[in-house]
Formats: structure tokens, sequence, C-alpha cells
């Protein structure tokens, strides 16, 4: 090419904005505006339609109030077990070398890719009322499917990839050279977890409970299939939205989300800003 | 990575090791073996027969429809919006940023309720819709809605960290060698971010298929309409129809199988491809 | 002549100040010239500006008489090797090397062509196959000059082009440069913060501190002849000593060189001294003091063997540090060891008047 043959293009260049590009650039701005801000505000809006006054009349009718309290309730346990049990899976994972250790990786992800709704019902099929194993269960007295038990399982089955993911990345990343230090100054191996890597990676841990705990809000797919559904015992919020949609109280159904909607997104900030914190 | 460890490990790793396996194990592979057992319990007739009905083909039809639409949408807007987020510089770029993991933040039920507010009987924007004559709720325009706002992070999530750890050098360099930027989208900077858009994607269509809550209260459930297989299911399993719930379950499991087998194929590509290459 | 740049000023977005600040400079067609100067003076971004993937906010460009200030990046007909090389992940060595020819649609046998005779150039032909991340720094570096040579470019621009290199590549590297040059004569400006990379390799240096231009000059002038005081201490210099003009001779301490033309008595001066314009005249003990010429004694602190030289760490009189580089022999010659009193004395040194403007 010639230098001759080039044409001055004014203050528009390599670096400049074409047209095109500020056009494509506008429709996803605009899209994810349409897609997520006028839901959110929708939400707002429908729920906040009849007033503060009638929002908390919705939410402390006895139904409205168990679901909650049990959706809180199940939230909370998952989140204690979870954040323990995958902890301890990312630290087997990062830590040994076994046969067996690829498959486990990939297992874990397993939950993220299952349609919740079929997660539910394999845990009715293993442990229904008709299963060998329900029926086992069910001679000790323990009732697992349609009650408590069963909520807690469905969404330790969904958010077990969370806390695994988010403190695997940290352990890895963490200089070995650390516990090393620790062990050559003559401390155990659980010393040393305790006292080095533990700490680098609560953040990691606290996180990732927090993410599960904000998912298993709304949780809804394996639940409705394993709660059974009874109200004040077994109804957690999201499926109580459901019922009340099916029964045509969109209203009661728009203040339920709403509050559900608050505190997975509370969670959530609490999550990117512990996050931006620890990035500087 | 080496192993090694401190002190009297071979006992303590024993011991871990065992628990991993044994929660992984009974939390997510017995299930998963129990629903194989129970679809295929009746041999592989009655499950050939299960998927030539009419209702299950549909309903198989309607995600794949609908999986597609969200891999379409948010493919090329969610990259685009990876741009934007990436390279652009503007006052309320924060709020964009975190609008993007709302999806995830929102029970599907919710997303279900937001929809039929906008478009149900006596929403918001119905008298529009109505005018213009367009049926949104209980139809596929709402489902299609429902199943690209909960898939709306995937792809800008993987896409984004791959842009940015790629910076501008290499289209730079294609400037410089005459490309133009067409050419160097298409040729240097698509090409780069192949990986993360084929991982977004992938998730994508993983959600799409298993998405069940948002579309089941916007679908109105007609059978052979509306029904999606997830759907389809759910209403299997109220009408007591347990083989036709265990057969179509069962096949969403193995979609997700394979889609999950397929990321676990990217993450190593893409692994080895990783290092700083120019 | 290949590149003009006339009163190029740059202000960076939420920069303070000028990145580039009334930067002008003639490069003559063919040339090999090296833009030295301390990181964030300013090279980089001059030659982005000549490139046109920066734009300036005043000043010209002209490229081989050509006023290209407002010419996109593509039509520059440059070609530009990216201090992180840049090259195409994705592409093998021969698809990178291609680029810029099948973007001019060039047929497949002339890219062919044209990629064989440029990977043996650059010693990579059996290495066509692979991709950047199966590279060495060198080889990776070699690619990029390969692809920015390909589309047969008028000015060749380099921006650190050995930086990330081991030593012994470096050498190399620069030598190959410096010959392939010869063979091409493509005019060729290179950056480096490295003193010695731009002398031995360029034939004329641009010396950039602040966002301007210190001296332009051959490797000679500038090593001989610094411009000013930031020339002197950055080319080539370690010791800097303070003092004032007194009887016609600038006193530095206890050490004196003539004195500045036109420096009055009580005038200020820094001298730049380089290491090797000392003159080390022996240990007290064992030299006579000549009376006949200005000597200090200096305390050996430290001696320091690099390879074949030796560097001495002094302490004079009036306790400035000194530095003086002697070869092996020539310390065994002297019977220098640490600890022991010496008579030094300056062969010369670069004088500048303090500048009390500020
Ligand atoms: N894109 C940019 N935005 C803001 N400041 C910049 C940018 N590029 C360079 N600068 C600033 O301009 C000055 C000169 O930078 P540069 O040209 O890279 O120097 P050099 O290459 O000599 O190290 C530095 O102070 C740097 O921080
Ligand atoms: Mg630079």
């Amino acid at each position: 090419m010639e230098l001759s043959e080039a044409r001055p293009t004014g203050r528009s260049r390599a670096r400049g904005q074409p047209l095109g590009k500020l056009g494509l650039r506008g429709a996803a701005a605009t899209y994810l505006l349409v897609m997520v801000a006028l839901p959110v505000a929708t939400l707002a809006r429908e729920g906040l339609s009849k007033g503060l006054a009638e929002l908390g009349r919705a939410l402390v009718h006895p139904v409205a109030r168990g679901a909650v309290f049990l959706t809180l309730e199940t939230a909370l346990v998952m989140a204690a077990v979870n954040a323990v049990m995958g902890t301890l899976i990312a630290y087997v994972l990062v830590r040994y070398r076994f046969p067996g250790r690829k498959l486990l990786d990939v297992l874990i992800d397993l939950p993220f890719a299952i349609p919740t709704l079929v997660t539910g019902m394999m845990i009715v099929t293993l442990l229904g009322p008709r299963a060998a194993l329900g029926q086992l269960f069910e001679a000790a007295g323990v009732r697992v499917v349609y009650a408590p038990p069963a909520i807690i399982l469905a969404l330790l089955f969904v958010t077990l990839p969370l806390v695994v993911r988010t403190v695997q990345p940290v352990l890895h990343e963490l200089d070995r050279a650390d516990e090393e230090a620790a062990y050559t100054l003559g401390a155990s191996e659980w010393t040393t977890f305790r006292r080095v890597t533990l700490p680098a990676i609560a953040p990691a841990i606290v996180s990732g409970a927090l993410q599960s705990f904000a998912r298993a809000l709304g949780e809804f797919g394996s639940v409705v299939v394993v709660a059974g559904n009874i109200p004040r015992r077994t109804l957690t919020a999201a499926v109580h939205v459901f019922g009340e949609v099916e029964s045509g109280d969109v209203h009661a159904a728009s203040a339920m989300s709403l509050v559900l909607v608050t505190i997975s997104f509370c969670v959530v900030l609490v999550v990117s800003a512990r996050q931006r914190g620890a990035h500087g | 990575m080496a192993e090694r460890a401190g002190g009297g490990q071979g006992r303590v790793r024993v011991v871990l090791i065992g628990a991993a396996v044994l929660y992984v194990g009974t939390l997510v592979l017995l299930p998963a073996f129990s629903l194989l057992r129970g679809a295929l319990g009746g041999g592989l007739r009655p499950f050939v027969e299960v998927l030539a009905r009419p209702d299950v083909l549909a309903a198989l039809g309607m995600t794949a429809k609908l999986t597609a639409f969200a891999v379409v949408v948010n493919g090329t807007l969610g990259t685009a919006l990876a741009f934007v987020l990436v390279r652009d510089r503007f006052v309320g770029k924060r709020v964009l940023h975190a609008l993007v993991d709302v999806p995830f933040a929102l029970s599907p039920v919710a997303v279900g309720v937001v929809l039929l507010s906008l478009f149900g009987k006596g929403g918001l924007l119905r008298p529009i819709t109505d005018a213009l004559g367009w049926e949104v709720a209980f139809a596929w325009p709402a489902m299609a809605m429902a199943t690209a706002f909960v898939t709306l992070p995937f792809v800008v999530r993987e896409v984004g960290p791959v842009l940015e750890e790629m910076g501008t050098d290499q289209e730079l360099a294609a400037y410089t060698l005459g490309a133009s930027p067409f050419v160097t989208f298409f040729r240097v900077t698509l090409p780069g971010i192949r990986w993360g858009l084929a991982y977004g994607t992938t998730l994508t269509m993983a959600r799409a298929i298993g998405e069940f809550g948002a579309v089941l209260l916007v679908s109105g459930g007609i059978a052979g309409k509306t029904e999606t297989a997830t759907v389809f299911v759910y209403r299997a399993l109220e009408d007591r129809d347990d083989r036709g719930a265990y057969v179509v379950a069962t096949v969403l499991a193995l979609a997700s199988i394979g889609l999950l087998l397929l990321l676990d194929l990217m993450r190593r590509k893409r692994g080895a491809r990783a290092e700083p290459g120019g | 002549m290949g590149i003009v740049a006339r009163d190029l000023v740059k202000r960076f977005a939420g920069g303070s100040g000028r990145a580039v600040d009334a930067v002008s400079f003639e490069i003559g067609s063919g040339e090999l010239v090296a833009l030295l100067g301390p990181s964030g003076g300013g090279k980089t971004t001059v030659l982005r500006i000549l490139a046109g993937l920066e734009s300036p906010d005043e000043g010209r460009v002209l490229l081989r008489g050509v006023d290209v200030t407002d010419v996109r990046v593509q039509e520059r007909n440059i070609g530009f090797v990216f201090q992180s090389y840049a090259l195409f992940r994705h592409m093998t060595v021969r698809e990178n090397v291609g680029f810029g020819l099948e973007i001019r649609g060039k047929s497949r046998t002339e890219i062919d062509r044209v990629v064989s005779e440029l990977l043996a150039l650059v010693r990579l032909a059996e290495l066509g196959g692979r991709y950047p991340h199966e590279l060495s720094g060198g080889q990776r570096q070699r690619v990029a000059l390969a692809r920015a040579l390909a589309p047969g470019p008028s000015v060749l621009l380099l921006d650190e082009p050995f930086g990330a290199l081991d030593a012994k590549v470096r050498l190399e590297l620069r030598e190959w440069l410096r010959r392939l040059h010869e063979e091409r004569a493509i005019t060729t400006v290179f950056v480096t913060h490295d003193q010695e990379e731009a002398l031995s390799v360029a034939d004329r240096v641009i010396v950039m501190n602040r966002g301007k231009v210190e001296q332009i000059g051959t490797p000679e002038e500038i090593y001989d002849r610094p411009a000013t005081a930031f020339v002197a201490g950055f080319v080539g210099s370690i010791n800097e000593l303070e003092g004032e003009v007194r009887g016609g001779r600038a006193a530095l301490g206890s050490l004196a060189v003539h004195a500045p033309p036109g420096a009055g008595d009580g005038t200020s001066v820094r001298a730049f001294v380089r290491p090797h314009d000392v003159e080390l005249v022996g240990v007290t003990s064992r030299v006579e003091k000549r009376s006949s010429v200005e000597v200090a004694t200096a305390r050996v602190e430290r001696l320091v063997r690099v390879g074949w030289m030796v560097r001495i760490e002094l302490t004079l009189d009036d306790d400035q540090p000194l530095t003086v580089e002697l070869t092996k022999d020539r310390v065994a010659e002297l019977g220098l060891a640490e600890g022991e009193e010496v008579f030094v004395n300056l062969r010369d040194a670069k004088l500048f008047v303090q500048d009390y403007s500020i």
C-alpha cells in the first residue's frame, strides 16, 4: 500500500468509534436495562403498589410468615453444612492426588448442569415412601421426603459447587511455602490448617456460603418436588409464591417475591462488596 | 504439583479423601443412579415408547427452541455487553456491571411473577401487546424472555475476563498490519475469545434446558403447545404419569451430563492455551 | 526524510501534565535511530504517535514526506513490534507472519514465498507450525519482527524490543537487528531505556526525559559531549560530585578539574565522572605524592569483581563516594586491598553549572 494513496479520515482513527460499534454497544446496554432493570422496577412497583402497610400485612399472614421462616431456617442449615463440606472438598481436590480425583472434580459441577426439578425427582426416587431407602428411614421413624430434611438435602445438592468453586482457586493460589514454613517450625497438619491456611481462605468460604444462602432462598424446582408443600410446615417462600400465582393472587406473589429478592440482593451486595474490598 | 505434607498425613489424608468422596457420592451420585434405575427399570422399550409420544416430542421441541433463542440472543448481546463493560468507560458503568448479576440473585418464581405482572391479565404492558395483537403471556414469547433472562449473565461473565486478559495489543498489532476494525474483530478478537464464548454458551444451554420455575409460571402449561420438557415432567408427576416423568427427566439429566463433559473438555483445552502467548 | 516529528504534544486524560511535550526530530531514510530515556519519559507514546496508534494533541507527523497526522494506522504502511510482542495467540507462526499479506489480498503462493523467506531470515524456518505459547521469548520476538516486516513497511518501529529477554539472547538479537538493518535499510526507530543498547546499535540517538527531547546526536556525541546534566547523568556516569568554581578550577571537594567555560568564581557546579575517567595513582604507602597534579586521598571500601573488571568503591577524604573501574590485572599490579589508602586523580569530568532557576 502506498502512502500517497492514504486518505485522511479526520479525527476518527483506529481509536475512534465507528457508528456500527456504537450502535451495537447501545443495543447491548439497552438490552441489559430492559431485561434486568425493568423487571426489578416492576417487582418493586407491584410489591409496593398497595403501600408498605399492605406489604407488611401480606407477610404477617401465618402461612406467609411460616414460609419465610422455613426458607431462612433451611437455607441457614444448608449454608453451614456447605461451608464445612465445601471447604473440605476443595482442600482435598487441591492438595491431594488420588484415583478418581478428576471424576470428583467434574461431579462437583453436576448440580449446576442438572435441572433442579430433576434434582428433586432424584431425591424422591431415592428416599421417597416407595423407595427402599425411604422405607428404611420411615421404619426408623425419620421422615425425610416431604419434610424439612429433604429441603435441606435438595438445597445442598443445588448449591454444592458454590463453596467448592469459590474456595478452590484461592487455595490453589495460596503459596505452599507458607504451609511448609509452618511444618518446618514443627506445626502439625491440623495446626497448620487452622493457623495458616484457614485464615487465608476464610473470606472465600464466607463468600461461597453467602452465595449459596442467597441461591437457596429462591430455590424452587427441587424444593417443590421434595417438600410436600404443606402450609406452615413444609411450604417454602418460593413455593408459596407459586401457590399464590396459581390461586390468582399476583399481588401477594409480588409481595413475597419482593421480600425474597431484597434479602438475596442484600446478601449478593455484601458478597460483591467483600470481593471488591479483597481486591484492594 | 507434587503432593507433600507434614506430620502424620497418611491417616488424615485417607479420612479427608474418604469424607469428600462419600459426601459427593451420597449427595450427587446416589440420587442420580436411583433416577436412572427408575427410568430404565422396565427396559429400553417403554423408554422409546414415551419418547415417541407427541406431547413429549412437543415439550422437548419447545425446550430446544427456547434454548436456541437464549443462546443466540445472549451469545451476541452478551458478548457485546462484555465489550461495553471491559472496554468502555462511562458514567454508571458500575451500576451496569452490578445489573449483569441480578438474574443470578433473582428467584425463578420472582422472574415469572414479574413477567406476569407485565404481560399477564391486567399487566402493565398488556394494553400495548393487546393493541398489537401479540400473545405474550402463556405463549412462547414470555417463555423465551424468561429463559433469556435467567441465562443472561453466563456469556458476559465468561467473555469479560478473557477480553480483559487479552487486552488490545493483538488488535492494535492487526491494525498496524493493515487490518480494518471489522476484519480485526473477526480474525483476531473473536478467535481470541472463542473459548470463553463457547464456555459461556454451553453454560447458557445447560441452564436454559433446565429452567423450570419462571417458565412454569408464564407457560400456562398447555400440553403439546406451551410445555417445555421440565414443565412436562412436573405435570406428569402431578398426573401420576410416572413413566413419562422419569423418561423425560432422564433425557434432561443425560443432556446436562453431556454438556458438563463438554464444559470439562473446554476447560482443559482453554487451560492449555491460557498461558500468555505473545 | 524518512520520519519527521514536528512539535508533538500529548496529554492523557487523568494524567498530570504532558506525556509528550513539544517533541521534534527528523530521521533520514534508512537510518537506525534509538529513542532512549528513563521509564515514563514518553518514548512509547512518541512511537505510538508515529505509528498512528495514538493521535497527538498538537503537532504533525510526516512519513516519507507525506503528512500522515490524520491517516489511519492501517494506511501508514509501518511495521510495529510491540513490547509484549502481541502475537496472535490462536495463529501459528506462519499464520502470524502471513497475516499482513493476507489482509492485502496477496495470493497464497506469494504469501507462502514471503513467509518462508522471512522465517529463514529470522532462523525460525522449522517452527512455522508452532503456536506462540510454544516458543521461547527470543523466538517470539523474532516472529514479531518477521510479522512486522512481511508486508514490506517503509518504516519499522520497535518498542523496547529486547527488554524482556535474558542478557545473552539480547546481545544476539541486537547484533541481528543491526545486520538486518544493513541488509534491508528500512528506516528504523527503536525504544530502549538501556543506554548501552542505544549507543551500540543505533546510528543516532534521541534522548528523552519527562516528555521532552534532551539531545539528539550520534552515540559519540551523546557519550562525549552530553548537552545537558540529565544526559551526562543518564549516559555512562556513575559518579556525581558537587563543587564550585575557584580560581579558574572547579573544586570538587578534595579533587579539582578545569572549570566550565564562562563560569566565574563562586559558581556552583555539578560534575559527572565516568568510572574509567578516574585515575588511581597508587597506594599511598608505596608511591610518592606528586605535587604537580591535584590528587586526593581516598579509602578503598570494597572491591567487587564483575567478570574481567573490578569495581572499586572509594570514599574520598571529604566523605564523597567515588566508583572506579579497573581491569583485574591492573588491580593486582597496584596491589589494592580493602581498607587501604590510595591517591586518586580525575582525568575528565562532564561539568554543568547548577541551575537554580527552579
Ligand atoms: N494511556 C495512557 N493513559 C494515561 N497516561 C498514560 C498513558 N500512556 C502513557 N501515559 C503516561 O505518559 C507518560 C509517558 O509514558 P510512556 O510513553 O509509556 O513512557 P516510556 O515509554 O518512556 O516509559 C507516563 O507518565 C505515563 O504514565
Ligand atoms: Mg515504554
